[in-house]
């Protein structure tokens, strides 16, 4: 879709003033309209609500109650499995992986998670990991598979 | 996934609950999930929001999410901090508000960080939806926010 006003404005009423939020495949040509044309009123006014949703301040990280919680409901996994360090450095790694993984998931911790195939914490990663770490549960006669 | 039911719940309790029975879908269900049908992270974000649709289903009242937010403090920087609580009170207020579609949508997208296609995909709509979503939603926030966001603009 080739980049003009009245996208421009749709862009920034749907997304924002985020570049890093606006759909990637218009993200470049959005930045060279703005870039030839200036920052209207439209977007003075999405960089104003942006702002203004930034003072929601409600990304609290999961208490330790739900870890707690998480980690007891881990069929045949304690807190031995934890620190994720120690999973990341045992060889027959899976209890410790899918451990480690899905209270990652659900608990918003940044993977930190170093076995072969994994490298480190950006979303296509995490989701190679998610997806090896299921793996592992579907496969889990397997201990020495490592994704 | 805490994060994304807070805003959606406004229940710090609630949204523990939900994580913990995601945690145990995903744990459940697992076997099921097969890479190349649907990305894990949009899979645990629909998981997520259905779990939240849900209880606010059920929810028979609306809870104050900023019930006792307001107390008494004389500490150094006391003004300072209640006017930050005030501004999150009204910008709670303003989310929950939106209709579920429009907040989960202004969620994933702007809290979660999720690109449009992943967004679209966990609310299972197209892209085009997503971004009448977002619009209607941001909309309504602005209206809502109008002052707040033109204190901000102006600065201090």
């Amino acid at each position: 879709m080739s980049m003009n006003e009245a996208r421009m404005t749709a862009i920034l009423a749907a997304y924002g003033a985020e570049p890093v939020r606006w759909p990637a495949a218009e993200r470049e040509s959005a930045l060279a309209w703005l870039a030839a044309h200036g920052a209207g009123a439209a977007h003075v006014e999405a960089r104003a609500l942006d702002a203004a949703l930034q003072l929601d301040g409600r990304a609290a990280p999961a208490s330790d109650a739900l870890t707690a919680r998480v980690l007891q409901a881990i069929p045949g996994a304690g807190a031995t499995v934890l620190p994720f360090a120690a999973a990341a450095g045992a060889r027959s790694w899976n209890a410790g992986a899918i451990a480690a993984l899905a209270a990652c998931a659900v608990m918003g911790v940044v993977i930190g998670f170093n076995a072969s195939g994994f490298s480190d914490d950006t979303t296509a990663d995490a989701d190679a990991a998610f997806g090896a770490a299921l793996g592992v549960i579907v496969d889990r006669g397997d201990p020495e598979s490592d994704g | 996934m805490t994060a994304l039911a807070r805003r959606m719940l406004s229940d710090a309790t609630e949204a523990e609950d939900v994580a913990q029975e995601v945690f145990l879908r995903v744990w459940r269900t697992a076997p099921k999930w097969r890479e190349g049908q649907a990305k894990f992270e949009t899979w645990m974000h629909r998981v997520a929001l259905n779990l939240c649709y849900d209880r606010l289903r059920r929810r028979r009242e609306k809870t104050d999410p900023d019930a006792g937010l307001l107390v008494a403090d004389s500490a150094p920087g006391a003004a300072d901090r209640i006017v930050a609580r005030e501004q999150a009170a009204l910008v709670h207020r303003a989310l929950d508000a939106l209709p579920e579609r429009q907040r989960a949508a202004i969620v994933l997208c702007h809290f979660q960080d999720m690109t449009n296609i992943d967004a679209a995909a966990s609310l299972d709509v197209s892209v085009e939806a997503l971004e009448s979503l977002l619009s209607r939603g941001r909309r309504a926030l602005k209206a809502s926010l109008a002052d707040t966001a033109r204190d901000l603009m102006d600065g201090p």
